[in-house]
């Protein structure tokens, strides 16, 4: 099984976005989508349907090496100077594994998942500004790339919360971030 | 050290050739598929 997925957007037999949507419903192999589409809104859309980052055609070969390193950090060992479980109220986050379990099951998260939902959860109750979360989990050259926080803050909740239109654990500060909150 | 396995999916040949060049000389396992369901199939 493969650690990350280089997928085109345009393919036969199942596109970019089927095969993102299919994926991220039952597997955790992160994907960074290659395209020709330069314009905001694409991305959106791939990042929506599941894919972990977006790179435009054409790019440079260290680029490409760069943001496959960044999403496989999150994907690799056990994060260091964590506790190894942090439990909430209705999840628990096993640091040393990776596993995540919410009201009792096993929620597969993809390593960018990952990353936001531990930089949160080890900050829980504070504030984290988005800029700051960004440049933690994709790197300083995302931080103004709000865009992808929101999309991914969306997927985190769809996944965890139980009701994700009314979100009780990933709460939206308004105008500056987002908070964990430890409160059922 | 572990090494990464990477999953190149694009039905462009040359693409696929350029990419899986760059990766095995970054470290990388390279596999490929040419098309959305053969992605699939691989993971």
């Amino acid at each position: 099984m493969p650690d990350i997925i280089l997928l085109d957007m345009v393919m036969p037999k199942f596109d970019g976005l089927q095969v993102c949507g299919l994926l991220w419903e039952w597997s955790q192999t992160p994907i960074i989508i290659v395209s020709t589409a330069q314009n905001v809104e694409d991305k959106i859309i791939c990042l929506e349907a599941g894919a972990d980052d977006y790179v435009c055609k054409p790019f440079a070969a260290a680029e490409l090496i760069a943001r496959v390193e960044s999403v496989l950090r999150w994907s690799g060992g056990a994060i260091n100077s964590v506790p190894s479980v942090l439990k909430f109220d209705g999840i628990a986050i096993d640091f040393s594994s990776k596993k995540v379990t919410a009201a009792g099951g096993k929620i597969k998260l993809t390593p960018m998942e990952f990353g936001i939902l531990s930089e949160m959860a080890l900050n829980a109750c504070k504030v984290l500004e988005d800029s700051s979360l960004l440049k933690t989990v994709w790197g300083s050259e995302y931080s103004a790339e709000k865009e992808y926080l929101r999309v991914f803050i969306n997927r985190l909740r769809r996944k965890l919360e139980p009701d994700p239109a009314n979100p009780k654990y990933i709460i939206t500060v308004s105008n500056v971030g987002y908070m964990f909150s430890k409160a059922a | 050290m572990h090494q990464y396995q990477i999953l190149i999916v694009d039905n462009d040949p040359i693409v696929v050739r350029y990419l899986q060049a760059v990766f095995k000389e970054a470290g990388y396992k390279t596999e490929t598929a040419t098309d959305g369901l053969a992605a699939i199939e691989a993971v």
